[in-house]
């Protein structure tokens, strides 16, 4: 199996070393305000570079999940994230500039913060908070694990490249057997395990696969998910990394606080363009072309590799024409809806800023997205048959990158990337849930008169005890990354966009509209997830284990957008108009009274 | 003092809003509707191919379905932000401090009158 090399994990910590040293500079740029704007929301000076490679986009899932697509569904994934091609403009065009001036006005500092001030409603800030905290904690502590295993793949000799769930060397021994007696596995089950006893699996589905053979399906029901428990190994480098991880991120952003989360994420956005534009130039000449590449994937799939709704090795529709309408909406709302983005544009320095970023933004995509899907269809006809396909991209550069000079360093620069985009997405929700600690709990409700020293004590504690938490809950860590990844962002949408374009624009919005709005969004989309867990697989989408219920085809992003909608439009109707003063102060031009 | 006239980022911020929206209806409508009628349903149909330089080609659907539109929203995106948007004065930050808002009254210390930027 190929290995990572020298050169990556050369590369890591280089990677790491820069992410430190931007904490240390934006330590010093955080000292020269108030702690709480500056550490929080970076005092308001982020600039058009920072904020188009920032606020919107996706970087933890494009080197990881996203590739993988590509070369199991094939060109139709071009479809799927279609809608990046306007979320530049949805980003920031559509309440950039007023989420930008509402909370200067209001002296925002968190969203809800915001929410708080200009609903004038302390329920409306909890409910707010309430949701930002489910979501973006749910985001981040599976982004520890995606961390973890990056840094395990880096490590010269380990042997995996996949980013792989469930990689690892399983086993069965005589104590497995004790263990499982002890936890109740009944004898008859456990007796016909003996045959596995000392054979190594490598992986979890490879052990189930036995499992299913030995057991009868009720067996497995019951036993299943504690034999495979039990036979999972000790993955010390998995367990490194997350310690290597953990530290890295929570100290530069301990350090640096939301600015420093800001730059190694423009840091790490300008590295990914750098692996993908490599790639390319590599992959394409390697693969005769894209026309060449296309055709012999077809030729090892079929047509659907081509076409839509895209091939899938099951039969499974993977973009029906309701998924690609949803999946369309689903990246143009995230962009402007998700609390990270929405902190970054009222961090904005000015609207001059907020238009060059979308110019700036708009080539970045294009750059990436377009290129990224041409590099998989050729890693297709370059390596077909992966059998875990989120190797892709690191097996694709290792084979590419091979027999160049100083490829090894070459490879370590692409594949440090996704390594890059996790610790900025990590850094960047840990400012938000810091913020959300210490901001909106702690200085809402329990002491108001907090003065400064207290507060950044506070806040390291918050930033220490988060980081702490996320290890803890991987070190049995969560399965099914990519869901919690698209859950949250969905979740962010539909909680976010309709109160925040009630916010912005609507003047009869009330505080009762707005609590609605994000009860009923987020509530919908919890219980189309509940209800997906339950109902057998369509066979449509993405494969996962945790899927949606796609109620008439659709995701529930839209149905969530439509319920918030309908919340907020009745709930606001429904109730007392906002005092009109509040409403002038929000909406209307302000002169100083001197 | 404060007055009933509407702030002008509030009016160009809503009429920008419009126009997104506008232009997102319009980018879904056209790339689903092109992908749809070119890219599905297609049986056993070989994949025909826009080729472009370098040996980029692309299947004629994601080309005239996706890789078109996605130039042609980033060419009107760009003319959008530089010739239509409006800049305008965002306010000025109340002094600095670690205070909560609300604990001085909103707009007391603010202008929009020739405020620098941030």
């Amino acid at each position: 199996m190929p290995n990572a090399g020298y050169g990556t994990l050369f590369m890591l910590v280089l990677l790491i070393a820069a992410s430190v040293w931007l904490g240390t500079v934006a330590q010093r740029v955080v000292r020269k305000g108030a702690f709480v704007k500056g550490y929080f929301l970076g005092n308001r000076g982020l600039g058009a570079w920072a904020l188009a490679l920032t606020a919107t986009v996706q970087s933890g899932g494009t080197f990881m999940g996203f590739p993988s697509m590509v070369y199991s569904h094939g060109w139709i994934v071009a479809l799927w994230i279609s809608g990046y091609m306007i979320v530049p403009l949805t980003g920031f065009a559509v309440v950039g500039k007023r989420m930008a001036q509402l909370s200067r006005r209001t002296n925002a500092v968190t969203v809800p913060d915001l929410f708080r001030e200009r609903f004038q409603s302390p329920r409306v800030g909890l409910i707010a908070l309430v949701f930002v905290l489910t979501f973006m904690t749910s985001m981040m502590i599976a982004q520890f694990k995606a961390g973890a295993l990056i840094m395990k793949i880096a490590w010269p000799g380990s042997g995996t490249l996949a980013l792989s769930e469930d990689s690892g060397q399983f086993r069965l021994g005589a104590d497995s057997l004790m263990g499982l007696r002890k936890a109740g596995v009944p004898e008859t089950t456990v007796s016909k395990l003996q045959p596995l006893v000392g054979e190594a699996f490598a992986d979890k589905g490879e052990l189930k696969a036995q499992l299913t053979k030995l057991l009868v399906p009720g067996e497995f029901d019951v036993s299943g998910n504690k034999i495979l428990a039990a036979a999972e190994p000790t993955d010390w480098l998995y367990f490194f990394g997350l310690g290597i991880f953990a530290l890295t991120v929570v100290g530069y952003t301990l350090i640096g606080g939301f600015l420093a989360a800001v730059w190694t994420d423009l840091f790490q956005s300008v590295m990914m363009l750098f692996g993908v534009t490599i790639l390319l130039v590599l992959a394409i000449p390697a693969a005769n072309g894209v026309e060449a590449a296309t055709l012999a994937a077809v030729q090892q799939t079929g047509e659907a590799f081509a076409f839509g709704p895209g091939y899938s090795k099951d039969g499974r529709e993977f973009l029906p024409l309701g998924l690609a309408i949803s999946f369309f909406c689903v990246w143009v709302f995230a962009g402007f809806g998700s609390p990270a983005s929405v902190v970054r544009v009222m961090a904005s320095k000015s609207t001059e800023h907020i238009r060059k970023s979308i110019f700036l933004l708009g080539g970045y995509n294009l750059l990436i997205y377009i290129p990224l899907i041409m590099i998989c269809i050729c890693g297709r006809a370059l390596i077909p048959d992966l059998e875990k396909t989120d190797e892709i991209i690191p097996r694709l550069t290792l084979k590419l990158t091979d027999k160049l000079p100083g490829g090894s360093l070459l490879a370590g620069l692409v594949l440090t990337a996704p390594f890059g985009a996790v610790m900025a997405t990590v850094s960047g929700y840990l400012v938000v849930i810091a913020s959300g600690l210490v901001r909106d709990i702690y200085q809402r409700f329990i002491n108001p008169q907090a003065g400064p020293h207290e507060i950044k004590r506070l806040t390291y504690i918050a930033m220490i005890s988060v980081g702490i938490f996320a290890v803890a809950m991987n070190i049995k860590p969560v399965e099914y990354l990519q869901v919690f990844v698209v859950f949250s962002g969905s979740g962010g949408a539909v909680t976010f966009v309709v109160p925040a374009l009630m916010a912005a624009y609507w003047r009869r919005a009330t505080a009762t509209g707005c609590a609605a709005a994000m009860l009923a969004g987020g509530g919908t989309l919890i219980a189309f997830y509940v209800s997906g867990f339950l109902l057998p697989d369509p066979m449509m989408g993405p494969k996962s284990s945790v899927r949606p219920f796609y109620w008439m085809g659709v995701d529930p992003i839209l149905w969530g957008l439509a319920a918030s909608t309908a919340g907020g439009i009745f709930g606001s109707l429904l109730t007392s108009p906002p005092d009109a003063a509040h409403v002038s102060k929000m909406f209307d031009r302000q002169e100083t009274a001197q | 003092m404060s007055s009933t006239e509407e702030d002008p980022v509030v009016s160009s911020s809503r009429r920008e809003a419009v126009v997104v929206l506008s232009m997102v209806a319009i980018a879904l409508s056209y790339t689903i509707t092109t992908c749809y009628r070119m890219g599905y349903g297609t049986g056993t149909q070989e994949p025909k191919f826009v080729r472009l330089f370098f040996g980029i080609a692309f299947p004629d659907w994601v080309f005239w379905g996706i890789v078109v539109p996605w130039l042609t929203c980033f060419v009107l995106g760009s003319t959008f932000a530089f010739f239509v948007m409006k800049d305008a004065d965002l306010g000025v930050e109340l002094e600095d401090d670690d205070d909560l808002p609300g604990d001085a009254p909103v707009g007391a210390s603010l202008t929009t009158e020739g405020a620098p930027d941030a």
